[in-house]
């Protein structure tokens, strides 16, 4: 995708210096808005179809990267791209686990501010080299825990009868206790009790969770 | 400066990946470590090729414990899930070798790399790569740093990010009381 498309690209920061920078890398494309602060930054977000917000690490109000995943809260699909001066790389690293696009230098030039929106738009992240290596590394962590999860539910849902994981399945499908039961030719008050064991066997407490399990079970096999 | 030692595996794979193209002659900073007692010939370069008597992957793991590369390159030309055993028992049996994919760049699936690089993979290169970047990689990837497109980071964040919020939204178990 280029920025020669319908983008809604919001810039907030209060530095003049910046903005006006960004606005030259993106001169000629978009409707773009801009915010000053950090509430109008959160109300233009609730307002406003935005795809990808230009955000300065130094907007008035904004409190670090808990700030950032209210944003992201706002408006899950939003790209972020956070300018700032140098930070650290643990801090970059958070910022990106909380789900922002790219980092960059707030004196970053205009020809680059455009580069970056393209990639972003296009899917990619814009981050420094150095920190690929982390990202590595916590995909494999993730994974092996991944794994350790699902080897953990597959476990505990061979415990299960085999009328109770047809009931299991049924819950993940979404069924109430009344169709289950019409379904299985039982009480519902049956289908109760076969509930009650199988949420004491899985270490569970609703039947929200059970279905999040059973649909992740059915997702991996 | 002491050369980047570098071995190639392939297992199951149709095409041997040009290793010579890309250690340029009168190169010094990276050396091809082939293992020329092979029977397959006298000056024959020896690849992980497997025997029939053990497992690929452990044929694989063996003659890389015993070349003891810093960087090794798999031939992943063709996708193979041996591979993923591979990259895991590398990571236990010889952590100080990394690991980058030769990837043809008009077959790969990302799904296939992604898994690839969730098993213990530093990075991928293309099979059409000019021997001054296959230096430039391994001296990367040598020195610790990951070889990922954007866009593959992109997506690995994606998986990353998506796990952590499952796991704050508190999907799972309930600690028992």
């Amino acid at each position: 995708m280029n920025l020669q498309g319908l983008v809604l690209i919001l810039l907030a920061s209060s530095s003049k210096e910046i903005l006006s920078r960004w606005e030259q890398g993106l001169f000629g494309f978009s409707p773009i808005y801009s915010s000053h602060s950090f509430v109008s930054l959160t109300e233009k977000l609730v307002k406003l179809k935005l795809e990808v917000l230009l955000l300065d690490y130094e907007l008035p109000g904004l409190k670090n990267q808990q700030s950032i995943l209210e944003l992201i809260n706002l408006r899950r699909e939003i790209k972020i791209v956070v300018f700032s001066p140098e930070l650290p790389n643990e801090i970059e690293w958070k910022l990106f686990k909380a789900g922002v696009k790219g980092c960059c230098q707030n004196n970053m030039q205009p020809e680059q501010v455009r580069r970056v929106i393209n990639a972003v738009l296009q899917g990619e992240l814009w981050i420094r080299r150095t920190l690929t290596n982390q990202i590595l590394n916590e995909l494999i962590k993730v994974t092996h825990e991944k794994h350790r999860i699902e080897q953990a539910v597959n476990d505990l849902l061979e415990n299960l009868t085999r009328r109770e994981h047809e009931i299991a399945m049924l819950v993940g499908r979404g069924e109430s206790n009344k169709k289950i039961a019409q379904q299985l030719v039982i009480t519902e008050r049956t289908v109760k009790a076969h509930l009650t064991k199988i949420f004491r066997k899985l270490h569970i407490s609703d039947r929200i969770k059970l279905a999040l399990i059973m649909k992740d079970a059915a997702r991996s096999t | 400066m002491q050369p980047i030692t570098v071995a190639v595996v392939e297992i199951d794979q149709d095409q041997h990946i040009p290793v010579e193209k890309f250690v340029r002659q009168n190169q010094t900073n990276v050396e091809l470590l082939t293992d020329t007692r092979s029977n397959y010939g006298n000056h024959v370069e020896r690849r992980f090729v497997s025997r029939n008597s053990v497992t690929p992957v452990d044929n694989a793991i063996a003659r890389i414990k015993r070349l003891n590369p810093r960087v090794l390159l798999v031939n992943a030309n063709k996708s193979i899930d041996e591979y993923c055993d591979l990259l895991l028992a590398l990571r236990y049996q010889c952590p100080d070798t990394q690991a980058i994919l030769i990837i043809d760049e008009t077959m790969a699936e990302e799904n296939y790399l992604l898994k690839m690089l969730a098993s213990g993979a530093r990075g991928f290169i293309s099979n059409n790569l000019d021997s001054l970047n296959f230096s430039k990689i391994v001296r990367a990837v040598d020195q610790g740093e990951a070889w990922v497109s954007r866009k593959m980071t992109g997506k690995i964040m994606h998986e990353i990010v998506s796990a952590s919020r499952c796991e704050s939204s508190g999907i799972g178990f309930d600690s028992p009381s």
